[in-house]
Protein backbone atom coordinates (compact mmCIF):
# COMPACT_ATOMS: atom_id res chain seq x y z
CA UNK A 1 0.00 0.00 0.00
CA UNK A 2 1.07 3.67 -0.46
CA UNK A 3 2.37 5.58 2.46
CA UNK A 4 2.93 9.50 2.87
CA UNK A 5 5.87 9.83 4.55
CA UNK A 6 6.67 13.08 5.90
CA UNK A 7 10.36 14.37 6.63
CA UNK A 8 11.40 17.39 9.40
CA UNK A 9 14.58 19.25 10.10
CA UNK A 10 17.91 17.14 9.95
CA UNK A 11 16.34 14.10 8.31
CA UNK A 12 14.86 16.57 5.23
CA UNK A 13 18.32 17.67 4.91
CA UNK A 14 19.70 14.20 4.75
CA UNK A 15 17.11 13.00 2.21
CA UNK A 16 16.98 16.33 0.50
CA UNK A 17 13.14 16.82 0.30
CA UNK A 18 10.16 16.66 3.19
CA UNK A 19 8.04 14.54 1.85
CA UNK A 20 7.94 11.19 0.33
CA UNK A 21 5.85 8.37 -0.85
CA UNK A 22 6.35 4.95 -0.92
CA UNK A 23 4.89 1.78 -1.64
CA UNK A 24 4.29 -1.67 -0.84
CA UNK A 25 5.24 -1.04 2.68
CA UNK A 26 2.98 -2.90 5.24
CA UNK A 27 5.02 -1.90 8.68
CA UNK A 28 7.29 0.38 10.45
CA UNK A 29 9.99 -1.93 10.62
CA UNK A 30 10.05 -2.63 6.58
CA UNK A 31 10.24 1.63 6.21
CA UNK A 32 12.70 2.11 7.94
CA UNK A 33 14.92 -1.03 6.58
CA UNK A 34 13.83 0.59 3.03
CA UNK A 35 14.34 4.31 4.30
CA UNK A 36 17.93 3.10 5.92
CA UNK A 37 18.94 1.25 2.18
CA UNK A 38 18.27 4.61 0.78
CA UNK A 39 20.55 6.55 3.23
CA UNK A 40 22.34 4.52 5.78
CA UNK A 41 23.05 7.47 7.65
CA UNK A 42 19.20 7.64 9.26
CA UNK A 43 20.71 4.69 11.34
CA UNK A 44 22.57 7.30 13.36
CA UNK A 45 20.10 9.74 13.86
CA UNK A 46 17.41 10.09 16.86
CA UNK A 47 14.17 10.21 15.97
CA UNK A 48 10.16 9.25 16.54
CA UNK A 49 8.00 8.24 14.33
CA UNK A 50 4.48 9.32 14.46
CA UNK A 51 1.51 8.06 12.42
CA UNK A 52 -1.35 10.21 11.60
CA UNK A 53 0.09 12.81 14.57
CA UNK A 54 0.30 10.28 17.06
CA UNK A 55 3.32 9.24 18.20
CA UNK A 56 3.72 5.54 18.37
CA UNK A 57 6.85 3.47 19.57
CA UNK A 58 7.49 -0.17 18.53
CA UNK A 59 6.62 -1.82 15.46
CA UNK A 60 2.98 -0.27 13.86
CA UNK A 61 1.00 -2.07 10.80
CA UNK A 62 -0.02 0.55 8.53
CA UNK A 63 -3.13 1.44 6.56
CA UNK A 64 -4.28 2.74 3.28
CA UNK A 65 -3.95 6.42 3.37
CA UNK A 66 -1.93 6.54 6.55
CA UNK A 67 0.52 9.71 6.98
CA UNK A 68 3.93 8.91 8.77
CA UNK A 69 6.15 11.45 10.06
CA UNK A 70 9.53 11.29 11.25
CA UNK A 71 10.57 13.54 14.42
CA UNK A 72 13.53 14.87 15.11
CA UNK A 73 14.58 15.83 18.97
CA UNK A 74 11.86 18.91 19.33
CA UNK A 75 13.43 22.49 20.10
CA UNK A 76 10.35 24.19 20.96
CA UNK A 77 10.76 27.08 23.33
CA UNK B 1 -15.01 19.93 19.53
CA UNK B 2 -13.40 23.85 20.40
CA UNK B 3 -11.47 24.81 17.42
CA UNK B 4 -7.67 25.10 18.24
CA UNK B 5 -6.63 28.58 19.18
CA UNK B 6 -3.70 29.81 16.73
CA UNK B 7 -0.16 28.97 18.11
CA UNK B 8 2.07 30.14 15.55
CA UNK B 9 3.39 33.84 14.88
CA UNK B 10 6.32 34.36 12.15
CA UNK B 11 9.53 35.93 13.51
CA UNK B 12 10.51 37.13 16.96
CA UNK B 13 7.37 37.84 19.38
CA UNK B 14 7.44 41.63 20.22
CA UNK B 15 7.70 43.10 23.11
CA UNK B 16 4.95 45.34 22.23
CA UNK B 17 2.80 42.58 21.79
CA UNK B 18 3.47 40.95 25.09
CA UNK B 19 2.39 44.39 26.64
CA UNK B 20 -0.49 44.80 24.73
CA UNK B 21 -1.83 41.12 25.68
CA UNK B 22 -1.10 42.14 29.53
CA UNK B 23 -3.78 45.20 29.03
CA UNK B 24 -6.12 43.42 27.17
CA UNK B 25 -6.81 41.58 30.46
CA UNK B 26 -6.95 44.66 32.69
CA UNK B 27 -11.18 44.70 32.48
CA UNK B 28 -11.25 40.61 33.97
CA UNK B 29 -11.33 42.30 37.47
CA UNK B 30 -11.57 38.62 39.01
CA UNK B 31 -7.84 37.85 37.94
CA UNK B 32 -5.39 38.38 40.81
CA UNK B 33 -2.21 36.78 39.29
CA UNK B 34 -1.22 36.59 35.93
CA UNK B 35 2.38 34.62 35.17
CA UNK B 36 4.35 34.93 32.11
CA UNK B 37 7.09 32.73 30.79
CA UNK B 38 9.27 34.44 28.08
CA UNK B 39 11.43 31.98 26.41
CA UNK B 40 14.32 33.87 24.38
CA UNK B 41 16.81 32.93 21.56
CA UNK B 42 20.05 32.63 23.58
CA UNK B 43 23.67 33.13 22.29
CA UNK B 44 25.18 29.59 22.70
CA UNK B 45 28.64 29.28 22.01
CA UNK B 46 29.48 26.72 19.88
CA UNK B 47 32.76 25.13 18.79
CA UNK B 48 32.01 26.67 15.05
CA UNK B 49 30.61 29.83 16.77
CA UNK B 50 28.48 31.84 18.45
CA UNK B 51 24.45 31.11 17.44
CA UNK B 52 23.47 34.46 16.01
CA UNK B 53 19.45 33.23 15.51
CA UNK B 54 17.37 30.13 15.38
CA UNK B 55 15.27 29.34 12.33
CA UNK B 56 12.18 27.32 13.71
CA UNK B 57 10.30 25.38 11.75
CA UNK B 58 6.94 23.00 13.03
CA UNK B 59 4.96 19.87 11.86
CA UNK B 60 2.08 22.47 12.07
CA UNK B 61 -0.73 20.13 11.73
CA UNK B 62 0.65 17.51 14.72
CA UNK B 63 1.51 20.86 16.66
CA UNK B 64 -1.46 22.68 16.86
CA UNK B 65 -3.11 19.16 17.58
CA UNK B 66 -0.59 19.14 20.64
CA UNK B 67 -1.15 22.64 21.80
CA UNK B 68 -4.89 21.89 21.90
CA UNK B 69 -4.32 19.28 23.96
CA UNK B 70 -1.82 20.91 26.36
CA UNK B 71 -3.98 23.54 26.60
CA UNK B 72 -7.31 21.43 27.83
CA UNK B 73 -4.88 19.16 30.16
CA UNK B 74 -3.64 22.71 31.57
CA UNK B 75 -7.67 23.89 31.92
CA UNK B 76 -8.37 20.42 33.83
CA UNK B 77 -5.42 20.52 36.25
CA UNK B 78 -5.77 23.70 37.67
CA UNK B 79 -8.31 26.72 38.15
CA UNK B 80 -6.96 29.28 36.15
CA UNK B 81 -8.85 32.29 33.96
CA UNK B 82 -6.85 32.44 31.29
CA UNK B 83 -4.31 31.27 28.69
CA UNK B 84 -2.43 32.58 25.90
CA UNK B 85 0.40 30.41 23.77
CA UNK B 86 2.17 31.99 21.25
CA UNK B 87 5.58 30.65 19.75
CA UNK B 88 7.67 31.74 16.44
CA UNK B 89 7.79 30.40 13.25
CA UNK B 90 10.86 31.57 10.86
CA UNK B 91 13.75 33.02 11.83
CA UNK B 92 14.28 34.59 15.25
CA UNK B 93 17.83 36.56 16.29
CA UNK B 94 19.44 36.05 19.78
CA UNK B 95 18.09 38.19 22.05
CA UNK B 96 14.65 37.79 20.74
CA UNK B 97 11.72 35.98 22.38
CA UNK B 98 10.04 32.90 20.61
CA UNK B 99 7.42 31.51 23.15
CA UNK B 100 5.13 33.88 25.29
CA UNK B 101 3.18 31.72 27.77
CA UNK B 102 0.76 33.51 29.62
CA UNK B 103 -1.82 32.24 32.45
CA UNK B 104 -4.34 33.88 34.67
CA UNK B 105 -5.69 32.82 38.12
CA UNK B 106 -7.93 34.21 40.77
CA UNK B 107 -5.11 33.77 43.27
CA UNK B 108 -0.84 32.94 42.72
CA UNK B 109 -0.62 29.64 43.15
CA UNK B 110 -2.51 28.28 40.24
CA UNK B 111 -0.53 30.80 38.03
CA UNK B 112 2.88 29.58 39.11
CA UNK B 113 1.84 26.24 39.04
CA UNK B 114 0.36 26.56 35.60
CA UNK B 115 3.35 27.88 33.69
CA UNK B 116 5.93 25.72 34.88
CA UNK B 117 3.71 23.27 33.65
CA UNK B 118 2.93 24.23 30.73
CA UNK B 119 6.54 25.05 29.56
CA UNK B 120 7.56 22.13 30.45
CA UNK B 121 4.75 20.14 28.47
CA UNK B 122 5.16 22.46 25.65
CA UNK B 123 9.30 21.85 25.17
CA UNK B 124 8.22 17.73 25.84
CA UNK B 125 5.86 17.54 23.17
CA UNK B 126 4.94 20.04 20.68
CA UNK B 127 7.25 19.00 17.09
CA UNK B 128 8.79 22.22 16.89
CA UNK B 129 12.49 22.09 15.43
CA UNK B 130 15.30 25.06 15.48
CA UNK B 131 18.21 25.13 13.31
CA UNK B 132 20.29 27.34 15.20
CA UNK B 133 22.52 29.80 12.77
CA UNK B 134 26.32 30.00 13.77
CA UNK B 135 27.89 33.41 13.09
CA UNK B 136 30.47 31.68 10.34
CA UNK B 137 27.23 30.76 8.26
CA UNK B 138 27.42 27.53 9.39
CA UNK B 139 24.04 25.87 11.34
CA UNK B 140 22.82 23.04 13.92
CA UNK B 141 20.38 21.23 14.84
CA UNK B 142 18.81 22.07 18.53
CA UNK B 143 17.60 20.09 20.86
CA UNK B 144 16.21 20.28 23.92
CA UNK B 145 16.99 19.79 27.49
CA UNK B 146 14.30 17.69 29.40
Amino acid sequence: MKIKILLFAQLADLFGCAEKTVKEISDRNELIALLEKEQPDLSKHTYVVAVNQKIMHGNIIFKQGDIVALLPPFAGG
Amino acid sequence: MKKPKKVFVEGPISPIFIGESIGKHQHKTDIGAHAIFLGQVRADVKDEGEVIAIEYSAYNDMAEQVFHEIREATFSAFDLSCMHIYHSIGEVKAGEICLFVFVSSKHREESFKAQRYLVEEIKAKAPIFGKEILGDGSFDWKKNKL
